[in-house]
């Protein structure tokens, strides 16, 4: 199962947000494509990524590492990566990653929804 | 052939002089060994056995009577030809001479050239004899080896294509037997399975078993029903069978697609069927009539259902009727308790195990009767033929990771695995498989590894194999990280460990072998499969 690739970048005004929607596997065989994808979209002004995952089937820890280090570029702009529209598969492995003593990375998926309207509401006002 | 000279000969008598006539006369002609009375002739005879016995009767101690029927007794020298030399004239004490055992009997005052007359005669017609046990024991040696070569021993490869677990011995009580069985792949979902057990034991027996059990193996792949192969065997059998033999026999012919078993006996010990849960009971009520008396017999059909688990036990009656030493009977009823108590342990294990209870109950009494067991087992995996085990050879790249993926996932598709099964069975594979390749094979792409995917009642289980350097995944703070170093501490193995229920690691004649195991609930295991590999 190959890996699709939608990358949204920001309306005018929000340019520091991108939606990247997946659709497929992110596995260890198409992980290096996103990462690569990933390069040009991080060299810009974005601050937060959003990754719609509806369309996600699988997902192994090679697509997680993928995650993790956009996170922490994202992180050090004071920006976000968050995650929207998971499948109950790939809730559950981003359960299971929440579980394990020093892993930061998905713990905000729950308050995504409140996060992205505070978000918007910031764009919005300024 | 023994030479003359090489026999030894042993001289008994309580009279010196007449010790020192004897040995001056054969002496150049053979070896000797001096008693000079019954006891010492009788410890001289078991520390070394000799080939001839010259005996005087009238002797201090046991005379040389009761020497005689001592020896004939012990094993060493029942067969050794003794010649009274004795004195006693009369026909009385001549007679009471051979009847104690003696082969030949001479008076003194003798004349030597007599003694050695008659001493050679013994001694040829003893190597003679000799000579031709050692010719028939040499070939009821080939003949023994003929006879089991016809018996299967090797059911690997059946075992696989049915989807059953076999088990079978069989124990001559002489070098040749009467007892015979068989395991036939007769059809892609046929399997027939038959044991005999011919009238009498030894040679006769042996060659009625040969043409039996080869008529019976042709039958078998030729007839579906169990009981008309048994009435054209009898037919067979009971033409041109001027020594009016018979052999009591039991057909079960096993459809591993429906489980379905028919079983037709033809004077045969009732068989025994472990039922998983339940106590161990007959497989057939009725016992037919042997092979072999008359044409044109027909023969009763009895049909069950085997479930995985279940097992079929088949025997001669070397087991029902073994003896102790007390002439106790080992029994019908000993029987379904004793193989009642196997039913959990695989088909050779009950094999053995009933074996060697039967052993356990004659204790030091002789194997009156030929001994043969054969046990059918259904296997706990699924049995249809799609539910073989799968085995793909990857090479080390990514994208041979994600082929064995996608086998992984059409493999519990077609078996009717829930989606949410099949997608931790394919994570946890991918996070291992990505491992392999990642490290112990370096992305090499001329190197393999080897997968395999096997679905049991059960459980899941998926096997690696591969020759990188030894590394066990399993062990903590190792080296070599199962995931990417930059993760912290090994995400992958924590998925696998969270989502498999069982990780085994080996080192195994140079490779690396993990094995994951899926425990599946009642509710997951796929009763009947409805989807198709695609």
């Amino acid at each position: 199962m190959p890996l699709q690739i939608q990358i949204q970048k920001g309306i005018t005004g929000q340019e520091t947000t991108v939606t990247i929607n997946l659709a497929g596997s992110l596995d260890t065989a198409t992980a290096p494509e996103l990462e690569r994808q990933l390069g040009p979209v991080l060299a810009g002004p974005v601050k937060d990524v959003i990754f719609d995952l509806s369309g996600l089937k699988f997902i192994s820890s090679a697509g997680l590492r993928v995650f993790s280090s956009t996170r922490k570029i994202l992180k050090e702009r004071g920006g976000q990566a968050s995650f929207i529209h998971l499948q109950p598969q790939i809730q559950e492995v981003f359960e299971i990653m929440k579980s394990l003593p020093g892993v930061a990375l998905f713990k905000d998926v729950a308050e995504l929804d409140s996060y992205l309207a505070a978000r918007q509401r910031t764009h919005i006002q300024s | 052939m023994k030479k003359l000279s090489d026999c030894r000969v042993l001289l008994v008598d309580d009279t010196k002089s007449n010790l020192d006539i004897l040995v001056e006369g054969l002496k150049a002609d053979h070896k000797l060994s001096l008693a000079l009375n019954g006891e010492t002739a009788m410890q001289v005879a078991a520390r070394t056995p000799p080939d001839l016995v010259l005996l005087d009767i009238v002797m201090p101690g046991i005379d040389g009577y009761e020497v005689c029927r001592r020896m004939r007794q012990m094993p060493e020298t029942a067969e050794v030809p003794i010649m009274f030399l004795s004195s006693l004239e009369e026909v009385q004490s001549k007679t009471r001479g051979f009847e104690a055992g003696a082969n030949d009997y001479l008076t003194k005052p003798f004349e030597m050239l007599e003694v050695k007359a008659r001493v050679r005669s013994l001694l040829k017609a003893k190597a003679y004899s000799d000579a031709a046990k050692e010719q028939i024991a040499s070939e009821l040696r080939v003949a023994r080896e003929i006879q089991m070569g016809m018996l299967p021993h090797d059911f690997a490869g059946m075992e696989q294509a049915y989807g059953v677990n076999i088990g079978a011995v069989l124990e001559p009580a002489r070098e040749v037997g009467g007892d015979l069985y068989g395991v036939c792949a007769a059809g892609t979902e046929r399997l027939v399975i038959f044991l005999g057990d011919v009238s009498g034991k030894g040679i006769a027996a042996s060659m009625f078993m040969v043409r039996a059990i080869s008529l019976a193996q042709l039958l078998a792949r030729e007839i579906i029903e169990p009981e008309r192969i048994l009435a054209r065997l009898n037919d067979e059998l009971a033409t041109d069978n001027p020594s009016g033999m018979f052999v009591t026999f039991l057909c079960a012919v096993f459809d591993s697609k429906s489980g379905r078993l028919a079983l037709a006996n033809a004077g045969h010990c009732r068989p025994v069927l472990l039922a998983a849960g339940e106590p161990a009971r007959w497989a057939v009520r009725n016992l037919g009539t042997a092979l072999g008396f008359e044409p044109g017999l027909e023969f009763e059909r009895t049909e069950l259902t085997l479930h995985r688990g279940d097992a079929l036990i088949i025997y001669s009656d070397g087991v029902s009727e073994a003896f102790n030493s007390l002439e106790e009977c080992y029994g019908n009823e000993r029987l379904l308790t004793e193989a009642g108590g196997l039913a959990g342990q695989s088909a050779s294990a009950i094999t053995t195990s009933l074996l060697q209870n039967v052993r356990a109950f004659a204790g030091s009494a002789p194997q009156s009767d030929d001994i043969a067991i054969l046990v059918l087992k259904i296997q706990q995996e699924k049995t249809e033929p799609e539910g073989a085990a799968r085995s793909l050879e990857l090479h080390a790249t990514p994208a041979e990771v994600m082929r064995g993926v996608e086998a992984l996932q059409q493999f519990a598709h077609a078996r009717g695995l829930p989606e949410k099964m099949t997608f931790s069975l394919a994570l946890a594979f991918e996070e291992c498989a990505s491992n392999i390749v990642n490290h112990a094979l370096q992305r090499d792409a001329q190197k393999t590894f080897q997968v395999t995917f096997d679905l049991f009642d059960d459980a899941f289980i998926i096997e690696l194999r591969d020759r990188g350097p030894a590394f066990d995944p399993t062990a903590g703070n190792s080296s070599r990280q199962l995931l990417d170093d930059d993760l912290p501490g090994g995400w992958g193995i924590h998925l696998v460990r969270r989502f498999m229920d069982e990780i085994h690691y080996e080192r195994r004649a140079g490779e690396n072998v993990l094995r994951l195991t899926k425990r599946l609930t009642e509710a997951e295991t796929p009763s009947s499969s409805t989807g198709t590999e695609q």
